[in-house]
């Protein structure tokens, strides 16, 4: 059994390590500018930055929908000595579950996806997918978030 | 054998998914009774990031993921659809195995309207419906099988088993 933060981002449930996650922030209405390397930073308190990383954007035709909710609360996780910041609807919680009977994805996901998504975990019938950081933070700098 | 003979000649039940192909013509895929497995009602569909679009997610099925798939996505990679809501989920035979395990692999065809049933026998079909060429739109996805025509209704036969074993890329 691992102790797992989950994370409601768009209308899916996303699951991660919460040995990685180091608090959640609220959004605000102060506009985020991109950086010179592109990506956009959310400030954080002593000096600190999370670089801005959107899943939701990641999801086929989901565009629009990002664009006009982006409202709700930021997970902050650290990863590979960097601090990221997860869009996500509501502030999240923590469950335990057993990874190893996570299911694979099936072998039509190759590629990006399979990346993304190392597992699913299935509860009732609630999917919640197992969220595989690195993969996603080199999604989001491709698309420039 | 007589039982397979009469099942021959009353024709036994094919489905036939509409596709948007060209608006102008009425053109659906056809998949055989022994493809479909089940018809589920529709159901929360839940999207993998970094997808391609044909590709809208994976449902549970019997302790097992199958990715769905949107055929009209597929057949119209140059133009998204943009289907939020189906009717339909069709699990379907693909006839593929997956290359690690040797499993057979079933997928769940999204249909954004209701499947129609139909009862074709191989005589029937053979008599009345003429080969035609493939439409760009289903050339382009390399899927097809067969393409027929029967006065203003169009068949055509795809095969999946690129798609869910993987060797299915984007355009």
């Amino acid at each position: 059994m691992k102790t797992l933060f989950l994370a409601q981002i768009g209308r899916q449930l996303f699951a991660l390590d919460k040995e990685c996650v180091l608090g959640v922030g609220k959004h605000n209405d102060n506009p985020v500018k991109a950086e010179s390397d592109g990506r956009r930073y959310l400030p954080l308190p002593h000096g600190h930055r999370a670089v801005i990383c959107d899943v939701r954007t990641l999801m086929a035709g989901y565009e629009e929908e990002t664009s006009a909710r982006r409202r709700g609360h930021y997970l902050i996780v650290g990863h590979d000595n960097q601090a990221m910041a997860l869009a996500m609807s509501g502030k999240g919680r923590i469950a335990t579950a057993d990874i190893a009977a996570a299911l694979p994805l099936p072998p039509a996901f190759t590629g990006l996806p399979r990346a993304l998504v190392s597992g699913v975990l299935v509860n009732g019938a609630d999917l919640i997918l197992l969220l595989n950081l690195q993969a996603v933070l080199e999604a989001t700098a491709e698309q420039g978030l | 054998m007589a039982a397979k003979s009469e099942q021959l000649q009353i024709g036994s039940r094919s489905f036939l998914l509409p596709l948007a192909v060209d608006p102008a013509e009425n053109f659906v895929c056809l998949f055989t009774q022994n493809q479909v497995v089940e018809i589920l009602a529709p159901r929360f569909v839940q999207p993998i990031p970094g997808s391609p679009r044909h590709l809208k997610g994976v449902v549970l099925y019997r302790d097992g993921l199958l990715p769905v798939i949107d055929l009209d996505e597929l057949c119209n990679r140059h133009r998204p659809v943009r289907i939020k809501h189906y009717r339909q989920l069709a699990v379907i035979r693909t006839g593929a195995v997956d290359p690690k395990t040797g499993v057979p692999l079933k997928a769940v065809v999204a249909a954004r309207e209701r499947m129609q049933l139909a009862r074709i026998s191989g005589k029937e079909f053979a008599e009345t419906f003429k080969q035609r060429d493939v439409p760009p739109g289903l050339s382009e996805s390399g899927l097809v099988r067969g393409c027929f025509r029967r006065e203003e209704d169009s068949v055509a036969l795809l095969d999946l088993g690129p798609v869910v074993r993987g060797e299915y890329g984007p355009a």
